[in-house]
């Protein structure tokens, strides 16, 4: 199988089967665009991602090499956040500085599949949390004054109400 | 005009001659120990300790305000949120500004949303509370009373049904979605029937037609 070199941003270059590397549509471009060939000896750079994550992107893409296409109305598909496998759901157990820095990657190296995974993993970390569990979560600060907090609660009916 | 180039140019080379002969006059160690005493001048020096203090401080400051959503695009971060149903974005839009805003700015409605967003029901109230959808990002929750207002004027007597509250203008018992497609079977006037005249009752929100329930 033919295989290419992947260069993270720490100078590690991984080694990857073609099709692996192809479910990143950067990377697909990449070699489109550049005419890289596939026994070609040169590491792609790709400097705006680790080697621990570009190692844990790949091992997303290796298990998911074989699924098919994601569809293309994404507008009309039912917004749900638990239809993750089981793999995304075992995958996606991570602290949250490494799920974030994954959407990060997944958003870099355009890989929908795993990008909606991390993103459906964060939706369900809100859901049913007050603001102040929110903040608590994701470590946000509270920047409204007194007054525009009164405002938005009540805007916002039952914010508080679990 | 020609004797003035002349005479600009004739400087010019005099100056560059002078700075030729001064480098060649100040050798590495004096330039050096000149820079030591400019440093060391009071109008350039300064208390490295406080400037230190200064920066912990700022340091300190940035890294609270640092979040994981920090370094996320506002797109994917959109992204999520629109995974999330009316309460949930509720919730976010009191957790600070930058999701306030970026819920109106990206105009996410929860994935439970019941408010109908084309130009003929634009300006429908719900059906339920009667207000009225905010232009941008309106992820409020309705407050309602299930069941009507008892209102008997004759011996001054009125409640809520529901929740037995006397005030007319008590918030609503039930936390629901507002709804503003009023051409369906879920058409509750509950909230909108007052009494009128004895025994009638009219829908207020559409003075056109007439509540056919028996309320009293």
């Amino acid at each position: 199988m033919p295989n290419i070199k992947l260069q993270s941003s720490d100078g590690e270059v991984f080694d990857v089967d073609v099709d692996v590397a192809k479910q990143s549509i950067t990377i697909k471009t990449m070699l489109e665009d550049l005419g890289m060939d596939e026994d070609d000896d040169e590491a792609i750079p790709l400097p705006n991602v680790n080697s621990a994550i570009l190692g844990k992107v790949l091992e997303w893409c290796q298990f998911h090499k074989d699924d098919p296409p994601p569809p293309e109305d994404e507008e009309n598909r039912e917004k749900r956040t638990d239809d993750l496998c089981g793999f995304d759901i075992d995958f996606l157990k991570v602290d949250q500085g490494t799920l974030f820095e994954l959407i990060l990657a997944a958003n870099y190296l355009d890989i929908k599949g795993l990008l909606d995974a991390s993103c459906k993993t964060v939706a369900n970390m809100i859901k049913g949390k007050t603001p102040e569990e929110i903040r608590k979560t994701f470590n946000i600060k509270n920047d409204f004054t007194p007054a525009e907090e009164e405002q938005v609660r009540k805007e916002n009916s039952w914010c508080e109400e679990k | 005009m020609k004797s003035f180039k002349k005479a600009l140019a004739k400087k010019w080379s005099r100056s560059d001659d002078r700075l030729e002969e001064r480098k060649q006059r100040l050798s590495g160690l004096k330039l050096g120990s000149l820079r030591f005493q400019l440093l060391c001048h009071p109008l350039v020096s300064y208390d490295i300790s406080e400037l230190e203090e200064c920066e912990s401080d700022s340091e300190e400051e940035i890294l609270e305000s640092v979040t994981p959503f920090s370094h996320v695009p506002t797109y994917v971060i959109a992204k999520i949120f629109r995974l999330l149903g009316t309460k949930e974005l509720a919730a976010l839009k009191c957790t600070c500004k930058d999701f306030h805003w970026l819920i109106n700015q990206f105009d996410i409605t929860g994935t439970d949303s019941q408010w109908m967003t084309g130009k003929e029901y634009r300006s429908d109230p719900c059906m339920y509370c009667g207000k009225i959808q905010d232009p941008r990002g309106d992820v409020s929750l309705c407050q309602r009373h299930p069941k009507a207002f008892y209102k008997y004027s004759v011996i001054n007597r009125q409640y809520w049904t529901c929740c037995n509250a006397v005030k007319e203008t008590t918030e609503g018992c039930q936390i629901g979605l507002h709804n503003n497609r009023w051409a369906t079977s879920e058409f509750q006037p509950n909230f909108i029937c007052k009494p009128w005249k004895s025994q009638s009752w009219y829908i207020t929100a559409n003075t056109e037609r007439w509540c056919d329930k028996e309320h009293l």
